[in-house]
């Protein structure tokens, strides 16, 4: 088969000790640079790009795509640890993870989430490998109005995560995209909300709010009690039980199919693969409730797409030099940069270089496993350290970690106000992640909307009248039904609970 | 009494750690001395995020210049607003010559153009020297039945409100480049649907899905796609054809002169820059021009190098700016 | 918690009616497609509707269900308020004297007057904390931090 024999070049390329060294030391950064909060992929790659423009190109692409992979993991480490998400990406694995470190059981989220990144992001590489040149037209066929429904798709999941009150919920997720209008607006040029401040002009950035709402907010809380004992300090063991894999085994299935379609299609990035495939857990779940609670098949579900959706996004990246998202354009920068020009011809007039780097792609996955897997203690007792040491520390670390973004001030101080915004938000009984959701996905809605209505010359229909947006729709529309229709029959149960016990 | 001992102690012991400490981060500061300019790290400012065009531009600049001047110019990316946060950033910071800008024509000429409310006119920055252009292509579907501009823009003139076109951004090089064309070909422009996308590699994507009809980009955003075919390009806008897509004609060789708007980078400084930064950078950059090594990287990101003194560039800016005006007007993007 | 609940609905139904006002003063439609005012005064007016009916809910709140105050613990409301007033200073004092300084005086606070730490100790610990968050920060990623205008460093 020409694939395994294109592969097997590959692996020569990449299993030189060059390479293998380089990939390890783009895994280990990436790594590093993902767990400081605030920070992921896009930081990880933009920070290390100088340093691999000394290295031959198919040595800095490992190097670089490494780092990807490394920092996506790290993102996770700080999601889980300490509810601050590395990236957007990591969101869905806070929500679960940081309520399992909470409960001791940090060793099986940090190790699930590895291991469940590990496999479906080598399931992702072996599709971008025996798929791509087909899936290349399938990505082409997206244009604005299947954006549209996708983003709307995403959108729905507002309604899932709303938690114990849907209209509490709907109120968040509706403030992220009020907050998503901030700025100049993209379409027609006027700035909107900003006064004249040319800082606002440029919107508000979400790692600032995701920093804020999350982390800052979350020690704030923490606060209120003497600040010991916030984690439960016995440690449950390190690594996920025999019945924690038996609970993920379809997450991990599901998560790495659809992380990797998702994550292929131009302009989705690995942070709408994210949610969608917790929300698909949800769903499918029989213990819906017990996600946003310490569910492991969060975390499996969550961890898996996103690096499913690294593979995925490869494949426009690879095929059709478009990167699907904003850490891959940076990759497509330094490829650019060392000469390599992606497109549908990189596969045949630079061979070595693609089938190394996905040859590569396999090892820095492996890499990954056993470089954290074995750190798994290491982080989880992290959290050991004194509440009242760490979090100074773990402040400081959000200040660094909301400025370095787009190196803007301001974005500090969005992020101290949404400290201090999620601190009542959290009294109140509000959940966090459909604002910062709305945040990410609304302005692709409202930009997919007006574009589409310019194409179609304000034809509503548009939307419908094509398969593949239609389609979409539909599904949205099922999925909100779907997650209205378990709350309903949640309260009934509770309802039923009650009743039951009260007539003891 | 141990106690009192640490209390006597520790203070001293504090300050002398904190002073060390200080010392070890302070930057010395620069000597201000015009012929040891650079005496330390230059920041490049870029406005726009890793990875684009304007970026790497700035990077080569920066890696070139800081080999021969022995110093240190680290590129900081200042992205939002279109380039206005990173312009903004720069024109507020001192002009000794140590905060730089890598200058691109949507913030330059086409941007003040568009906003007039903007928070900086177009020739407050310095303009030091210009460092390249970016030609752009007009193109097609791959499979599309238009086999050159002509046929194009007849069937559009024919009937303006059927087609639509996609530009990278609202008032970038895309977009005054396409309303060039249409107003040579008497089109009006503002009857085409103008779709605007988020970056060039969509607006490609989109054309090449049959979403928009057609579209103009730079050439680095272009050229993959051509070479596989996906999309067709029918024109470019310099005066002689491309290097790397030596099939396409020309905008003159095609018959609409007109078309000729090109995308540029250069190196700008804060307002009232001192002579002396003006012409070690003025120099600097002319002769990285003359490295073959340079040049070539430059042609790799689709950006060939052109260099234009900062006089020279300041007139044709001018003129750039009025041209862009008057687009800006008619198309009523002017706010 | 029902008065928490009340105040919070009318301080969303106040800032939603401001947000819904100035959308209105945006374009709404630019042609055939909505214009950078549409999306913002809907949404906007749903929040306003949507945060009244959080109002009456929130009106309609039994006081009794689930004494939940809102404020548990009254000691933990002085740790709050000088954690949250230490990190407006801190960002404040970055723009100052810089990054270095900061960190280290913000740490140095927040750990005697919330950890309650004696001060050797955290004298010790914010000093190596501040050294190595500036040498992974400022040496090894090279990112630039802030620079203060009094001591730029």
């Amino acid at each position: 088969m020409e694939v395994l024999q294109q592969l097997i070049l590959g692996f020569s390329v990449a299993l030189t000790p060059t390479n293998l060294f380089y990939c390890f030391v783009g895994v280990f950064i990436g790594t590093l640079i993902g767990v400081l909060p605030g920070f992921g992929p896009t930081a990880g790659i933009a920070i290390l790009i100088p340093v691999s423009l000394s290295l031959p190109p198919t040595t800095a692409l490992i190097m670089l795509a490494g780092i990807y992979y490394g920092s996506m993991y790290g993102g996770s480490t700080t999601a889980i640890l300490i509810n601050t998400p590395g990236e957007a990406a990591s969101i869905p694995t806070a929500l679960d993870g940081y309520k399992m470190a909470r409960q001791g059981r940090a060793g099986p989220a940090l190790g699930m989430a590895a291991i469940s990144s590990f496999i479906a992001g080598t399931f992702s590489i072996v599709g971008l490998m025996l798929l791509a040149p087909p899936l290349a037209s399938v990505a082409l066929a997206f244009g604005p109005p299947e954006y549209f429904s996708l983003m709307f798709l995403g959108l729905t999941m507002v309604a899932s995560l709303a938690g114990k009150s849907l209209i509490k919920g709907l109120l968040a997720g509706l403030f992220g995209i009020l907050l998503s209008t901030i700025g100049m607006d993209p379409i027609s040029g006027s700035e909107r909300f900003s006064y004249g401040n040319p800082d606002l002009l440029s919107g508000i950035d979400f790692i600032s709010v995701v920093v804020g709402l999350f982390a800052i907010s979350e020690i704030l809380i923490n606060a209120e009690e003497s600040m010991v004992g916030v984690y439960e300090t016995k440690l449950k063991g390190l690594f996920p039980t025999i019945q924690d894999w038996i609970d993920c085994k379809w997450a991990l299935v599901r998560s790495s199919i659809f992380g990797f379609l998702i994550g292929l299609l131009p302009g989705a990035s690995a942070s709408i693969a994210a949610f969608i495939c917790y929300d698909l857990e949800k769903k499918f779940s029989k213990h819906p409730e017990k996600f946003g609670e310490g569910a492991i098949e969060g975390v499996a579900a969550a961890e898996g797409a996103n690096n499913a959706a690294v593979g995925g996004g490869m494949v426009p990246l690879l095929t059709l030099g478009i990167p699907p998202s904003a850490p891959l354009a940076i990759l497509l920068g330094a490829l650019m940069i060392h000469g390599l020009r992606p497109g549908p011809l990189l596969f045949t007039q630079n061979p070595d270089f693609v089938w190394g780097l996905i040859a590569s792609m396999y090892i820095g996955n492996i890499m990954l496993l056993v470089l954290n897997l074995p750190l798994v203690g290491f982080w989880a007792s992290m959290i050991k350290i004194p509440y009242p040491i760490l979090a100074p520390i773990v402040l400081s670390l959000c200040v660094i970690g909301a400025y370095g973004a787009r190196n803007n001030m301001l974005d500090v101080w969005v992020a101290l106000i949404f400290g201090v915004i999620g601190f009542f938000m959290r009294k109140l009984d509000f959940p966090s992640a459909p604002v910062v959701l709305a945040l990410v996905l609304a302005p692709m809605v409202e930009n997919a909307l007006r574009q589409s209505l310019t194409i179609s010359r304000g034809n509503i229909l548009i939307f419908m009248m094509r398969p593949i947006s239609a389609v979409l729709l539909i599904l949205a529309a099922i999925s909100l039904f779907l997650s209205i229709y378990t709350r309903m029959k949640k309260s009934s149960k509770v309802q039923a609970l009650i009743e039951s016990s009260s007539t003891d | 009494m141990r106690k009192k001992a640490g209390l006597i102690l520790f203070p001293k012991f504090f300050y002398f750690l904190l002073t060390v400490f200080l010392l070890v981060s302070l930057e010395l500061p620069p000597s201000g001395l015009a012929q040891e300019y650079p005496t330390k790290t230059i920041q490049l400012i870029v406005p726009f995020p890793p990875g684009g065009s304007t970026d790497l531009t700035g990077r080569f600049v920066a890696t070139y210049l800081s080999k021969k001047w022995g110093q240190t110019i680290s590129v900081v990316n200042k992205p939002g607003a279109g380039g206005t946060t990173g312009v903004m950033f720069a024109l507020r910071s001192k002009n000794d010559g140590y905060t730089m800008l890598m200058d691109v024509i949507s913030a330059g000429t086409l941007n003040p153009a568009i906003e007039g409310k903007l928070p900086y006119k177009w020739d407050e920055p310095t303009l030091v020297a210009r460092t390249n252009i970016s030609p752009l292509v007009f193109f097609v579907k791959g499979d599309s039945h238009w086999r050159n501009l002509r046929e194009v823009l007849e069937d559009v003139k024919k009937d303006p409100e059927k087609f639509t076109y996609g530009t990278s951004g609202l008032g970038g090089p895309s977009t005054f480049s396409i309303a060039q064309l249409l107003e040579a070909a008497g089109i009006d422009p503002t009857k085409v649907a103008r779709v605007v996308l988020q970056g060039g590699a969509p607006t490609v994507t989109n054309v090449a899905g049959g979403h928009v009809d057609f579209a103009s980009q730079n050439l680095s955003e272009v050229i993959s796609m051509i070479q596989a075919k996906k999309i067709k390009g029918l024109a470019v806008t310099t005066p002689q054809r491309v290097k790397q897509l030596p099939d396409i004609p020309t905008s003159k060789e095609a018959g609409y002169p007109a078309y000729k708007l090109v995308g540029w980078n250069g190196i700008a400084g804060p307002a009232n820059l001192p002579d002396y930064v003006i012409k070690k950078w003025d120099q600097g950059i002319r002769e990285i021009m003359n490295d073959p090594a340079f040049v070539e990287d430059m042609e790799r990101i689709g950006a060939p190098v052109s260099y234009m003194g900062p006089k020279d560039w300041k007139a044709v800016l001018e003129e750039e700016y009025k041209s862009a005006m008057k687009f800006a007007e008619k198309l009523g993007l002017r706010k | 918690m029902k008065r928490a609940n009340i105040i919070g609905a009318l301080i969303i139904l106040l800032f939603s009616v401001l947000f819904t006002v100035e959308a209105k003063k945006m374009p709404l439609f630019e042609g055939a497609s909505p214009g950078p005012g549409f999306i913002p005064f809907w949404i906007g007016g749903l929040v306003m509707i949507l945060s009244f009916g959080l109002l009456l809910q929130s009106l309609r709140m039994d006081p009794q269900k689930g004494k939940v105050p809102f404020m548990e613990k009254k000691h933990g409301l002085k740790d709050i308020v000088y954690i949250t007033l230490s990190l407006f200073a801190y960002c404040g004092l970055i723009l100052l004297v810089g990054y270095p300084i900061s960190t280290f005086l913000f740490l140095l606070f927040l750990m005697k007057a919330v950890g309650k730490y004696s001060y050797k100790f955290s004298l010790g610990i914010s000093i190596m904390a501040t050294a190595a968050l500036q040498g992974i920060f400022n040496y090894w990623l090279e990112m630039a931090l802030p620079k203060g205008i009094l001591i730029p460093l």
